[in-house]
């Protein structure tokens, strides 16, 4: 038996590596976007769509790796 | 089993039953709470609203109404008081032209009393004039006549002629103003 | 939740430290298979018939109807305790979904973002019974709302700002250099018109599908490490085991809970997002 064998899906790890990146971009979007709305909270309402906007086109790379991952 | 089961299933695949049944749900959903739900929720939001804006609205009005009144209540006091003013001025005005005026017409009137005496005894004096012209004629004349009927000699007859005459003159002058009163 | 009882059944003798007289078998991590119940309607061509989704499918939509209707029966204009709940529950669709993305214009839209919110949390919450699967964790009804919240934004998009308008001001960002839109066409188009769809459905079915399955993992770890039938020394240990695994389930179950309600609210949240750009033509 070989040591350095993975056995099951790599696919997994994969989708793992995928979300490294996406879970780092969406904590500084809600990060930077918590001080944007400390440092201005009056305009929270733009601010906050904003978040949200980035938020998804983040999370979007995360998702496409999780179809990826069962889809390949 | 699992195994199997595993292998024969895409998680990514989309069933046409599950799909259509849940957009029915979706519709049913959406017209139970679009119709009676959400709008009922709503008109009671608003009318709490109403309830409570119209509430503060109410006494703001009456605030600016019983503000009005009072706005209303100086105005016509204050008219009250020019008014009274006015009709004090007025009347003092009036009083003023009423004295001007009466001491006016009392100076005319005097005027006209001492115009009319002045001419009554202008008038007088002239008639008093004529008069005295003609009975000066008359007199001379007659005084003459006396004289020269008489001796011309005697001063102290001559003085007597002449006294005679003037007590004659005066005698008839305090008859004749005897009879005039 | 997960842990199906089917599969507990077919394999019941099955545990980490094998009794007397039992042989030792590996453990079966819960898969993809338990997102697929057997369908007690099949022989539908081009599907697989009426399963457990479906009557969760209805739950859902009856708990939605029932909540609803227990909302807004007999409103006065002192609210109780029960009216007070379905007026927050209203105006938090209203502050904090439709009026910060759509502003006042998106007040239409209150009912629809209410109706999708409601059902997808029950959609959602219905994995919360245990041995049930949310019904968000089959790609169909995630991809059904997606779908219509996309083929929503299409119509209103045209209706608001012309056919031809809407897809330039939703490719052609307006305020940029021209050059830029060299780089910025195909990025914008691609994601507006196939990726925010797809993404939209598949954030909303992958977390919900992650997620029971996650639960499912402790709640079959703990099942298979509970050996009563061993000695008793590894029995206690195995006690011991599945108790840790229970303590794990019990805290990913809140977690859930959480995410359940989060993704309804995302979800919902960026519908009206998206239909935000088809109402303004600025984007």
């Amino acid at each position: 038996m070989d040591i350095a064998a993975i056995e099951g899906s790599i696919n997994s790890v994969g989708y793992g590596i995928s979300v490294i990146g996406a879970g780092i971009g969406v904590g500084l979007v809600f990060g930077m976007g918590m001080q944007a709305i400390a440092r201005q909270p009056e305009a929270r309402g733009p601010l906050q769509t904003n978040i949200f906007l980035g938020f998804a086109l983040i999370e979007a790379l995360a998702i496409l790796g999780f179809v990826l991952a069962f889809a390949i | 089993m699992l195994v199997e089961l595993a292998a024969e299933t895409n998680i990514l695949r989309i069933d046409w039953v599950k799909f259509t049944f849940g957009l029915i749900a979706l519709a049913v959903v959406y017209f139970f709470v679009a119709r009676k739900a959400v709008p009922k929720v709503m008109k009671v939001l608003d009318e709490r609203h109403d309830a409570i804006e119209g509430g503060i609205e109410r006494a703001q009005r009456a605030e600016t109404e019983a503000e009005e009144i009072r706005q209303q209540y100086r105005e016509k006091l204050e008219e009250a008081h020019r008014e009274y003013a006015q009709e004090l001025e007025k009347a003092k005005e009036q009083r003023a032209a009423i004295i001007a005026e009466a001491r006016e017409e009392a100076q005319v009137e005097a005027r006209r009393i001492v115009e009319a005496a002045q001419a009554q005894i202008e008038a007088d004096r002239q008639q008093a004039f004529v008069q005295l012209r003609n009975e000066i004629g008359s007199l001379s004349t007659d005084l003459a006549g006396r004289i020269v009927g008489e001796t011309l000699e005697d001063s102290a007859a001559q003085n007597r002629v002449v006294d005679r005459f003037l007590e004659e003159l005066e005698q008839n002058e305090s008859t004749e103003q005897a009879e005039v009163r | 939740m997960s842990a199906d009882a089917r599969f507990l059944a077919a394999e019941p003798g099955c545990h980490l430290f094998p009794g007397e007289g039992e042989a030792g078998c590996g453990f079966e991590a819960p898969s993809v298979g338990m997102f697929s119940p057997e369908p007690w309607l099949g022989g539908i061509p081009g599907s697989d018939g009426i399963d457990l989704y479906l009557v969760l499918l209805l739950v859902a939509l009856g708990a939605s109807l029932l909540l609803w209707s227990w909302f807004s029966k007999k409103l006065n204009l002192v609210p109780g305790r029960r009216q007070g709940v379905g007026e927050m529950f209203v105006l938090f669709i209203r502050d904090q979904i439709t009026r910060p993305t759509m502003g006042a214009k998106g007040d239409k839209f209150i009912p629809l973002m209410t109706a999708i919110f409601t059902l997808i949390l029950f959609m959602n919450v219905s994995g919360l019974i245990p041995g049930m699967l949310p019904v968000n964790s089959d790609l169909s009804f995630p991809a059904m709302f997606a779908l219509f919240i996309f083929v929503l934004t299409l119509v209103v998009g045209m209706r608001q700002q012309g056919g031809w308008g809407y897809i330039r001001n939703q490719i052609f960002p307006p305020g940029m250099p021209k050059p830029i839109y060299i780089l910025v066409t195909p990025i914008e188009a691609l994601s507006v018109f196939l990726i925010r769809p797809l993404t939209h459905a598949l954030r909303l079915f992958a977390t919900m599908f992650a997620g029971s399955l996650l639960l499912a993992v402790f709640a079959y770890g703990g099942w298979y490490m509970l050996s009563l039938g061993a000695e008793p020394a590894l029995a206690g240990l195995s006690v011991l085991f599945s108790g840790a695994a229970l303590i794990g389930y019990l805290l990913f179950f809140l977690f859930e809970i959480l995410i359940m309600l989060v993704q309804a609210f995302i979800f919902t949240l960026l519908a009206s997002l998206y239909l935000n750009g088809s109402l303004e033509s600025a984007h």
